[in-house]
């Protein structure tokens, strides 16, 4: 009865897998795993007792055959109720000591110059990671080995939870709040330490995986800078036809910044808050060549792209999603814009009228509405140098102020857009064209 | 008069037999015969739900579910096993048994009793007939918002809110009646300090009931007009906050782990003096441990929470909180093992499985001291760890005791023994297959496999004891066919049981198996803890017990089956036994048809008008219904 379970506890102590939480590869992952280990023991050893005086009960005072034995009818001893309630509360408050100080040390918020801060946006079911840089990735996540790196976190629709067993516990990914969660990392990974979303979130909860590539300061440079690259515009070839393919089709959802030979260095597809929220619609395609995953790390970008082609085809044939249930609020700058101008005449329109405001509310209103007004202008000004970025921030921000609803947006998944073979080729050639 | 109603005995009830007798019976033994088997006919369910999913995971990218299916069945897997099992299952013994152990001859609202079991019936129908009428509901058995809120035109979760909000009224109205039954119908004699511990976790786990449902059912509501009537608690991007529902979810979720286990740590002391042929040790520390279990089980609810951000200060507070509730868990623990030492252990199959029970839960509770380490936790939680946990609590918990309850008072439903062979086969098939399936998962959690999650990808070293755990779920059913196939050939072919076969301490023994209708022709005066006990053996100097001669017509008279009828005719005229209602099912009925309109409002309004009606006619119909219509003779 005792041996399978204890046989149990023995395998536990070793841990195993790339994912697994007591093997960790980073500061605050072993300070845990060291709480972890001594809780553990204390636990064997109080199993350890308790399950041996409740087996040795059964043996020893188990009715033999013929037995006559009349047991002396106990009702209790208060001396031994009293032991037993002292030792478990002291063994307990004891071990509250290391709990509580490894508690208050691994939810110390890191500052200070030396800290690496990215924005983790959660989304169904894919996560997006905004480096300081400017520049926005997708479900791998690059950090330099030995240093602190704060994640502020937040999500677009429902609660995530972000869980990278070896670098750190997990932690919550809520809309409408932003979390924290700090990775350190030992020494620059081989491959990559996996992880995924822990907060059921929905069909592909299972799917909503991750990756984290721990690089040395010298590889962690270099990486930045090719992400901080626009993406080449192909003029020929594959890529060529590809390109267009990309501007027809996937820019609806999908951003890339590329190096136009025209206009410039500019971001293709829809920038804008989703659900109040300053993030992507969906994964930044701009240097999807480089990643070694897609599908939120669950399918591996390799070379025969079987995958990649499937997924091209018919994405919701290999990973659960729902496109028919998407509900897309238009992204961009011309839209933002005409909320905020929607707002400001709707305000206009009450201050007009004689009375419905008391004395204060109305000098309220009127300050909220000359503070939205100059961010109308700060937009138009930024759109018209074209930085669709600036321009949907203040606009969004315009909106806010008034109290504006964002329009509500529902993304579940990638339609099927009936491409042929040869434009999944073409599209393959251009997404492995940029690194 | 009396010939009609004179005990036509079937296996497992005695008076009139039919259908309808059954639709409209408010004698609280056939209601818990009717929970109990409700909950059995669940419980297969269930288990079938758990297969699939086990069967899914038994290997790397399963093939078997698509996550949409895999999410339906692992959320209606919890949502079956927490309120259509566990909870009818507690609710069955607590019916049966609770007027019993009391002296009382029903409880004190009987024909709310009826409605209590109806509502959960048709509560338990409206929520699976979401699977025929759009799917299954598939946001987890919590439901977090804003996922719960997400996808409004899909009906699955509004299936799941009003369902949940359905079940809980079953459970306030049976709390509050098993509560003022306890407060007044006991037998002349029996003070709070005599009760049996059964009934004491009972009346702990009422008042759990009673406080804890009404904050989910805010929480319900709030979903509920978030998904129908375009209101914005959880709307996040609106100013709703989505953690005030798993504040309300848990302040629920928490107290309600508690009612899950009570009952069945209730069963199992109840069991252990009788196969100890002792008492209860520290029976007095056993029931205030419970109540002290209630009390801070309302402190704790935030442990589910260490994840979601609360700050450090309020971790550390629930997380000492949680550490302090291991305190008088251990205290039962620790009187359990102290009623089995000095004893005569019979290791009879009830009490095989009470001593799984304490041996299993000894590990679910282990394990869950290492959640309140909240920095652990961080890592375990929303793992398979969790999953092994309450697995070790609720399974090998919950669910071997009320296994060992059912054991031991099987003869007295039925008046047979169950087999003790078969009996030996289902436990240590049971026990096996029990930790083979959920011991893995501790490692699997603790290697970083989530929960809830349809598949996993190669190369994670999770399929080995994924495998293992699969197989031990296929032990499980196997051994559930064994008692299955127990109960099957036993209701017919077992031996007869007489009324005590278990030499039985508490005053359920002392009555005919299966009872009769009004359960004692004499209401007991009670004189002692394990009264029953007393009444046939007395102590020698060194405190051994000492068998008492039978004395025919004296106060401590044996009761060895049922009185002849020149015993009983004195006794006619003074019995009162409430007559049959269809008012508690016409009512529960009316209340199913109104909640299947709110679904489909607004064409469904007329629905909700019809059944309103039918309700109050028969609400109506009840009030004025007069108590006994016919009298009742022995």
């Amino acid at each position: 009865m005792v041996a399978l379970p204890l046989l149990l506890l023995l395998a536990a102590c070793s841990g195993s897998g790339p994912q697994t939480t007591l093997d960790p590869a980073g500061p605050i992952a072993e300070e845990i795993d060291q709480l972890w280990l001594l809780v553990f023991w204390i636990a064997v050893v109080v199993f350890v007792l308790v399950e041996a005086a409740l087996v040795i009960s059964i043996f020893r005072f188990r009715e033999r055959p013929g037995d006559e034995r009349r047991p002396k009818q106990l009702h209790g001893n208060t001396r031994l109720e009293i032991i037993w309630t002292i030792i478990p509360a002291v063994l307990l408050a004891g071990l509250s000591v290391p709990m509580l100080a490894t508690l208050f040390n691994i939810r110390e918020v890191p500052e200070g110059p030396d800290v690496l801060t990215i924005q983790v946006i959660g989304h169904q079911w894919w996560w997006e990671f905004q480096y300081p840089e400017g520049f926005t990735t997708a479900n791998e996540l690059h950090i330099p080995a030995d240093t602190k790196v704060n994640l502020e976190m937040t999500s677009v629709d429902v609660i995530h939870s972000f869980w990278v067993p070896k670098l750190n516990g997990k932690r919550d990914v809520v809309p409408g709040r932003v979390t924290n969660l700090t990775l350190e990392a030992f020494e620059p990974t081989e491959t990559f330490h996996p992880g995924q979303c822990a907060e059921f979130c929905g069909l592909a909860h299972a799917d909503m995986r991750l990756r984290v590539f721990v690089d040395s300061a010298e590889d962690y440079a270099a990486w930045v800078d090719s992400q901080l690259t626009p993406a080449a515009v192909p003029t020929d070839g594959l890529a060529g036809a590809g390109y267009e393919t990309f501007v027809n089709v996937c820019t609806a959802c999908h951003n890339a910044t590329v190096d136009d030979p025209e206009l410039g260095v500019t971001t293709l597809g829809p920038v804008g808050h989703v659900n109040g929220v300053f993030a992507d619609l969906a994964p930044d395609l701009g240097h999807f060549g480089s990643r070694s995953s897609f599908g939120s790390a669950t399918f591996e970008n390799v070379a025969d792209h079987m995958d990649l082609r499937q997924w091209l085809r018919e994405p919701a044939s290999i990973k659960p999603m729902d496109p028919d249930r998407n509900i897309i609020a238009p992204l961009g700058c011309a839209p933002q814009i005409e909320l905020l101008r929607e707002g400001l005449d709707e305000l206009e329109d009450d201050l007009s009228h004689e009375d419905g405001f008391s004395e204060g509310d109305r000098e309220l209103r009127e300050a909220e509405f000359d503070g939205a007004s100059s961010l109308l202008d700060e937009a138009l000004v930024a759109e018209a140098s074209g930085d669709d970025v600036a321009c949907v921030m203040a606009a969004a921000e315009g909106a806010d102020t008034l109290g504006v609803p964002p329009p509500a947006t529902r993304i579940l998944g990638m339609p099927n857009f009936g491409l042929d073979e040869s434009e999944i080729d073409e599209l393959i050639a251009l997404l492995e064209s940029w690194e | 008069m009396a010939a009609v109603a004179t005990s036509e005995a079937s296996f497992v009830s005695t008076g009139p037999t039919g259908l309808w007798s059954w639709i409209t019976t408010v004698d609280h033994k056939r209601i818990g015969l009717l929970y109990g088997m409700s909950a059995f006919f669940f419980f297969a369910v269930g288990g079938l739900e758990a297969m699939l999913v086990r069967f899914q995971l038994a290997s790397a990218d399963g093939t078997v579910l698509s996550a949409d299916a895999y999410n339906q069945l692992f959320t209606m897997h919890g949502l079956t096993m927490v309120f259509l099992v566990v909870m009818p299952l507690a609710a069955a013994f607590t019916n049966y048994f609770l007027p019993i152990m009391l002296g009382a001859r029903d409880v004190a609202f009987p024909r709310l009793n009826a409605f209590s079991y109806w509502v959960f019936f048709f509560g338990g129908i409206f929520l699976y007939s979401s699977f025929v009428l759009g799917g299954g509901a598939d946001g987890g058995w919590f439901g977090y918002a804003p996922l719960s809120i997400e996808i409004v035109e899909v009906v699955r979760m509004d299936f799941w809110a009003l369902g949940l909000q359905f079940l809980g009224v079953a459970s306030i109205a049976a709390s509050a009646n098993f509560i003022a039954t306890i407060f007044t119908m006991r037998a002349p004699g029996m003070t709070l300090m005599r009760m049996p511990v059964f009934v004491w976790m009972s009346l702990i786990t009422a008042f759990l009931l009673i406080f804890s449902l009404p904050i989910i059912g805010v929480g319900l509501f709030q979903v509920f007009f978030d998904r129908n009537f375009g209101t914005l608690f959880y709307e996040a991007a609106a100013g709703g906050d989505p953690l005030l529902w798993q504040h309300l979810f848990w302040l629920f979720g928490h107290p309600e782990v508690y009612v899950l286990i009570l009952p069945a740590m209730g069963i199992v002391s109840e069991i252990l003096p009788t196969f100890s042929r002792k008492p209860l040790f520290g029976y007095a520390f056993v029931v205030f441990a419970g109540a002290a279990i209630a009390f801070q089980g309302f402190g704790v609810w935030s442990h589910h929470m260490f994840t979601s951000g609360m700050g450090p200060l309020a971790e550390a507070g629930f997380a000492v909180s949680t550490m302090l509730i291991a305190v008088p868990t251990g205290i039962k623990i620790f009187n359990w093992i102290g009623t089995t030492w000095g004893g005569v252990l019979r290791l009879k199959t009830p009490m095989l499985f009470a001593l799984g029970f304490i041996a299993m839960f000894i590990i679910g509770g282990l394990s869950g001291v290492t959640h309140a380490i909240v920095p652990a936790d961080t890592q375990q939680h929303d793992s398979y760890y969790v999953v092994a946990h309450f697995h070790y609590v609720l399974f090998g918990g919950a669910i071997f005791g009320f296994v060992a309850g059912v054991y031991y008072w099987f003869p007295k439903w039925t008046g047979r023994m169950l087999s003790e062979l078969l009996g030996k086969w289902h436990f240590w098939s049971m026990l096996i297959g029990f930790n083979l399936a959920f011991g893995p998962m501790h490692i699997l959690g603790l290697n970083g496999m989530p929960r809830r999650t349809y598949r996993y990808p190669e190369g994670l070293g999770w399929e080995f004891w994924n495998g293992m755990a699969t197989l031990g779920t296929v032990l499980i059913a196997i051994s559930f066919l064994v008692f299955t196939w127990n109960l099957i050939r036993s209701l017919r072919h077992g031996e007869p049981s007489g009324p005590d076969p278990w030499d039985g301490r508490t005053l359920e023994w002392s009555i005919p198996s299966p009872p009769p209708v009004h359960n004692f022709d004499e209401v007991p005066i009670v004189q002692h803890l394990d009264d029953f006990w007393h009444r046939k053996y007395a102590e020698d100097e060194e405190g051994r017990p000492v068998r008492l001669q039978p004395v025919a017509g004296g106060a401590s008279t044996v009761i060895t089956g049922p009185p002849d009828d020149s015993e009983v005719d004195e006794h006619r005229e003074s019995i009162h036994m409430p007559s049959p209602s269809y008012y508690p099912v016409a009512a529960s009925f009316g209340l199913v048809v109104a909640s299947y309109g709110l679904v489909y409002q607004p064409v469904g309004f007329i629905a909700v008008a019809i059944g309103g009606v039918i309700a109050m006619w028969a609400f109506f119909g009840w009030a004025t219904e007069p108590s006994q219509r016919e009298p009742y003779y022995v």
